[in-house]
C-alpha cells in the first residue's frame, strides 16, 4: 500500500523537476536571442574572462574569447534536441519492433529477438567511431547512432509487456466479443502500454543525454563552432587550472539535467503504479 | 488468565479503519475461528499479533501474551516470541517458503536460531516432524526444494515448520484457501489432529471450515467486532442478521434442490477434443465430448488439472484443439475464434475468474460493455447494465473504481449483451465473498429464466453447483469420468472421485462430523498414471485398474468411467448408511 507521503512525494518530485527543466529550457532558448553575444564571436581582448556583468559575459568567456553564457546555452539546446530526437527515434522503432514481436509471438519473435540480441553485441563505441570516419563527421549521425543503440532496451521491454497483456483475461473477452486485431492492438494493448512507455522514455533521455556528453567528450560528437554540453565540459577540464567556471557551470547544469529526468522518470513510474493498484 | 489477550486493538491506515477497537482472547488448547468477508480486518488482526503490519501502519490498543504486552517488545524479544509462543501458518505456502533453501533446513535454522537443537539433533527432530506432518519419506523430503513439492505437500511442510518449536498459540491465515478441495479437508484434519494442546486462531472466510474445526468463533465486519461465541451456539441462533446472512450464503450440500432436467434441443456439441500444450509437453484434455441443451446449465467440476477450463477454452476456440469437432446447431465452427463468423460469436460468451483483471483497466464500463456490439452509446448498454442490477452511474468508471462484485457484474453485462444462446462462467463466483457470490448467481439464474440462455458453469465446489445446474460434468486429469443430471449425481454419486468431491465439501454445520475423506493429490498432468488415472488415490482400486482405461459407459441414465461401478453400486446399496 503506498502511503498519502510517498505518493505527495511522487507528486512534489515530479512538479520540481518538471519545473526546474522546463526553466532550464525557457532560459536555453530565450538566452541566445536576448545576449548580445554570439556564439562563434571571438573578443582577443577578453581570453578566459571570468563571469562579469561588463559585455553580459555573465558566464564569462571561454579560452578562444567566446561568450560562455551563449555558448552554454546553445549547448542546452544541442544536447536537449539530441536526447529527444534519439529518445524519440528509439520510441517509434522501439514500441513498434517490441509490439509486433509480442504480440504475432512464436518464429516471427525469436528472429525478431535474436536480431536485437546481435546488435546489443555490437561495440558501442567502435560502431560510432568508424560511422564518424567513413560519415566525415555528420551532425546527424549523433542522433542516429544514439538512436539505434536505445530502441534495443524499448523494444525488450515493449515486447515483455506486450506478452504478458496477451495473456490477461480482457483480451480473450475482446476476442470473444469478435474485435479485430487491429482493433485489439489499439484499444486493449496500446493503452496499456502507454504508462510504461512514458517512463521508460524519461529514464532513456538522460541516458541518450549522457551518451552525447561522452561522444562529444571524446571529440566524436558535434563540431566546432557549435557544441554541446559534453563538448564544453570537454574544453572546460583543459582550462581547469586557470578558468574553472568554464567546468563547473556547463558540468552543473549537465548533471541538473540529468538529476531532473532520473527523478523524472522515477516519479512518474511511481504515480502510474499507484494509479494501475489502486 | 487467557494465553491472548487482544484490548480494544486498532489498525489504521492514512484515510482506512482495518481494525477498529477489536477485543478478544483465547485459552490454552482452546480454538478460535475469526471469520469475516474480504476487506473485514482479519488478517490485518493476525498480522498485528505477529507483528508484522507494514511500517505505516498505526495501531492502537494492546495485544498480550501471557499477559505480556507485545506492542512494546524490542524486535530482538518479539522474534522469541514468534519463534517460541506463536507459529503462523499462511495463505500460500510457495510465498510464505524460501524457494532457495531446501525445506528441511529451512525448518531446523528455526530450532538452530532458537538454540533448541543442535547439528543432527535439530534434523532428527526436523525429520521427526516432516513424518507427523504425513509428508512420505521424510528423509528425502528434507532436501527438497519447495517447488519440488505439491500444493499440499508444501502447506504440510509450512504446517512443520509452525509447528516445530512447539508453541502456545498457532496462527493459520486461510490455509487451506490456495488448495484443492479434497487437499483442504486433509490439511484441515492433520491442523486438528497436531495441534494437541496448541490453541489455534484460524482466519477464515470459510463458515464451512469454522463449523468443523473451531470451539469458538468471533465474526468481524469492516474492522468491528459483530458477535463472538461459541461455534454450535451462533450457527443456531446467530444474534446478528449479517452473521445470519453469511451462515445462510454459506455454500452446503442439500441446501438447495437442483432444477428438473430439461427436455431441450442440443445446441452445443464437442466431439473427441483432444488439447495439447507443446510447450508445456503436457495433453490437458484427453478425447473429450461434451453436449450442451438449449436453457439448461451444465456444471463443469474437477480440481486443479482436471481441464475444465481446456476443454471450454476449445469450444470457445481460444486454444485450438489437436483434435475433435465443436458444433453449434449442427453445423462445424472453426477451431480458431479468429476465423468464426461475428454471428457465430454472438452466440458464445465468456464470464471469467478473476473480475477485475477480465476488465481492461483503461477503458471505462461504457466502452467495455459497449464493446462486443461495437458502441458505446447505444441504448442496449444502459439496458443491459440495469439488468445486471448497475444504474448510470457506473457507466463513466474505470474498473478499479469497482468492487469484486461490481465488476463481475459489468463482466456479465459484456457477455450477455450480444444476447448469446450459450454463457461459458469459468469459476465465475470463486473469486467474490459468499453474499456476494449469491447474488451474482441468483442473477445469473434470473438472465437463464428470462433469456433462455444455456450455460456452462466451471467449478471446483460441488456445493455451489448443487442448486443450480441440470447436469454435472465431473473430470479428472483431463477426462470425464461422470456424466449425469445434479439430480441423480448428488443423490447418488457413481464414481469414486466424485464421491470424494461431494465428502470434501466443509459442511456449515458445526454438529456434523463427517470425516471421510479421499488420500493424496491429482498427478501432474505431465505424466498421468497408467490406466484408470484415479486409481492411486482410489480405495477401491483392484489390477484392472492400474493398467486398463476405463471407457465411458451409459449405465442408469449416467455416463460413467469406472471398471467398477456395478460393483460398488450394490456395495453402497446394501451397507446400512
Amino acid at each position: 500500500m503506498k502511503t498519502a507521503i510517498a505518493r505527495a512525494f511522487a507528486h512534489r518530485t515530479v512538479l520540481v523537476s518538471a519545473s526546474l527543466l522546463a526553466i532550464v529550457a525557457v532560459f536555453a532558448f530565450l538566452g541566445p536571442v536576448l545576449s548580445p553575444n554570439d556564439y562563434a564571436e571571438t573578443d582577443f581582448d577578453e581570453l578566459r574572462a571570468a563571469p562579469t556583468l561588463s559585455d553580459l559575459h555573465i558566464f564569462g568567456t571561454d579560452n578562444l574569447g567566446r561568450d560562455q553564457f551563449v555558448r552554454t546555452m546553445l549547448g542546452i539546446q544541442v544536447t536537449l534536441a539530441v536526447a529527444f530526437i534519439a529518445s524519440f527515434v528509439s520510441l517509434v522503432i522501439g514500441v513498434l519492433y517490441g509490439a509486433v514481436a509480442g504480440l504475432v509471438g512464436g518464429r516471427v519473435d525469436a528472429v525478431m529477438m535474436r536480431f536485437v540480441d546481435t546488435l546489443y553485441a555490437l561495440p558501442f563505441i567502435f560502431f560510432v567511431i568508424l560511422l564518424m570516419v567513413a560519415f566525415d563527421r555528420n551532425f546527424l549521425l549523433v542522433f542516429v547512432a544514439i538512436g539505434a543503440i536505445n530502441w534495443l532496451d524499448m523494444a525488450r521491454i515493449v515486447r515483455g509487456q506486450t506478452l504478458s497483456l496477451k495473456e490477461r483475461e480482457f483480451i480473450d473477452a475482446a476476442r470473444l466479443g469478435g474485435v479485430s486485431l487491429p482493433g485489439i492492438i489499439w484499444r486493449h494493448i496500446a493503452p496499456n502500454l502507454v504508462g510504461i512507455v512514458i517512463v521508460y522514455v524519461t529514464l532513456t533521455i538522460p541516458q541518450a543525454i549522457l551518451m552525447e556528453s561522452f561522444l562529444s567528450f571524446l571529440g566524436l560528437g558535434i563540431q566546432e563552432p557549435r557544441t554541446s554540453l559534453g563538448s564544453l565540459v570537454e574544453n572546460g577540464v583543459g582550462q581547469i587550472e586557470s578558468a574553472s567556471w568554464l567546468l563547473l557551470i556547463p558540468a552543473g547544469l549537465l548533471a541538473l539535467i540529468l538529476m531532473c529526468f532520473n527523478f523524472l522518470g522515477d516519479g512518474l513510474r511511481d504515480l502510474f503504479d499507484s494509479r494501475s493498484s489502486a | 488468565m487467557s494465553l491472548l489477550e487482544v484490548d480494544t486493538l486498532s489498525v489504521r491506515y492514512p484515510g482506512v479503519v482495518a481494525v477498529d477497537g477489536l477485543t478478544f482472547s483465547i485459552d490454552r488448547g482452546e480454538s478460535l475461528g475469526l471469520v469475516g468477508e474480504s476487506g473485514s480486518g482479519k488478517t490485518q488482526t493476525a498480522m498485528a499479533i505477529m507483528g508484522l503490519l507494514p511500517a505505516d501502519a498505526e495501531v492502537e490498543g494492546d495485544i498480550r501474551v501471557d499477559g505480556r504486552s507485545l506492542l512494546s517488545l524490542d524486535d530482538a524479544a518479539l522474534n522469541r516470541v514468534r519463534a517460541l509462543e506463536i507459529s503462523m501458518v499462511f495463505q500460500d505456502p510457495m510465498q510464505a517458503l524460501n524457494p532457495f533453501v531446501r525445506i528441511g533446513d529451512q525448518i531446523a535454522r528455526i530450532l538452530l536460531e532458537h538454540r533448541l537443537a543442535a547439528g543432527d539433533d535439530a534434523s532428527g527432530k526436523v525429520v521427526d516432524m516432516l513424518d507427523r506432518v504425513g509428508l512420505p519419506d521424510p528423509e528425502r523430503q528434507y532436501r527438497a526444494y519447495p517447488h519440488q513439492l505439491s500444493g499440499g505437500m508444501r502447506q504440510r511442510a509450512m504446517i512443520a515448520a509452525a509447528l516445530i518449536t512447539d508453541p502456545a498459540l498457532l496462527i493459520a491465515d486461510e490455509p487451506t484457501t490456495a488448495l484443492d478441495v479434497t487437499v483442504q479437508a486433509q490439511i484441515l484434519d492433520l491442523l486438528e489432529e497436531l495441534r494437541d494442546d496448541t490453541a489455534l486462531l484460524l482466519i477464515t472466510h470459510d463458515l464451512g471450515v469454522v463449523a468443523g474445526h473451531c470451539e469458538r468463533m468471533l465474526v468481524l465486519d469492516r474492522g468491528r467486532k459483530l458477535e463472538e461465541g461459541p461455534t454450535r451456539t451462533l450457527f443456531v441462533s446467530p444474534d446478528h442478521p449479517h452473521t445470519r446472512t453469511m451462515i445462510d450464503a454459506a455454500p452446503r450440500l442439500g441446501a438447495r434442490q437442483p432444477p428438473d432436467p430439461r427436455m431441450s434441443e442440443t445446441i452445443l456439441i464437442a466431439d473427441q477434443v483432444d488439447v495439447i500444450y507443446p510447450e508445456d509437453q503436457l495433453q490437458a484434455v484427453h478425447s473429450t465430448d461434451l453436449i450442451l441443451k438449449a436453457g439448461e446449465t451444465l456444471a463443469l467440476v474437477g480440481e486443479s488439472g482436471s481441464g475444465k477450463s481446456s476443454l471450454v477454452r476449445a469450444i470457445l476456440g481460444l486454444v485450438t484443439p489437436a483434435a475433435g469437432d465443436v458444433e453449434f446447431d449442427g453445423i462445424a465452427l472453426p477451431p480458431d475464434v479468429r476465423r468464426r463468423k461475428p454471428a457465430d460469436l454472438k452466440r458464445m460468451s465468456m464470464v471469467f475468474q478473476d473480475p477485475v483483471g477480465s476488465l481492461n483497466p483503461q477503458m471505462r464500463v461504457r466502452d467495455i460493455v459497449g464493446e462486443p456490439i461495437g458502441s458505446s452509446r447505444h441504448s442496449s448498454v444502459s439496458a443491459t447494465l440495469a439488468r445486471v442490477g448497475l444504474d448510470d452511474s457506473f457507466s463513466d468508471r474505470y474498473p478499479h473504481q469497482l468492487s469484486g462484485g461490481q465488476a463481475q457484474r459489468v463482466a456479465i453485462a459484456r457477455a450477455i449483451i450480444t444476447q448469446p444462446r450459450v454463457l461459458v462462467c469459468d469459476e465465475a463466483v470463486a473469486a467474490l465473498d459468499g453474499t456476494v457470490r449469491q447474488q451474482i448467481i441468483d442473477l445469473l439464474m434470473s438472465i437463464q429464466r428470462e433469456t433462455g440462455l444455456a450455460i456452462i458453469f466451471i467449478a471446483h465446489d460441488l456445493a455451489i453447483v448443487e442448486g443450480l445446474s441440470h447436469r454435472v460434468m465431473v473430470m479428472y486429469l483431463g477426462r470425464p469420468v461422470e456424466i449425469a443430471t445434479a439430480r441423480d449425481l448428488f443423490s447418488r454419486p457413481g464414481h469414486p472421485y466424485t464421491r470424494a468431491l461431494v465428502d470434501a465439501v466443509p459442511e456449515p454445520d458445526p454438529l456434523s462430523n463427517k470425516y471421510s475423506f479421499v488420500r493424496g493429490e491429482t498427478p501432474s498432468p505431465i505424466a498421468p498414471p497408467l490406466g484408470c488415472a484415479f486409481h492411486p488415490r482410489c480405495e477401491h482400486a483392484i489390477a484392472r485398474c492400474r493398467v486398463e482405461l476405463p471407457k465411458p459407459r451409459e449405465v442408469d441414465n449416467r455416463t460413467i468411467a469406472c471398471h467398477r461401478y456395478e460393483e460398488l453400486r450394490t456395495e453402497v446399496e446394501s451397507s446400512p448408511n
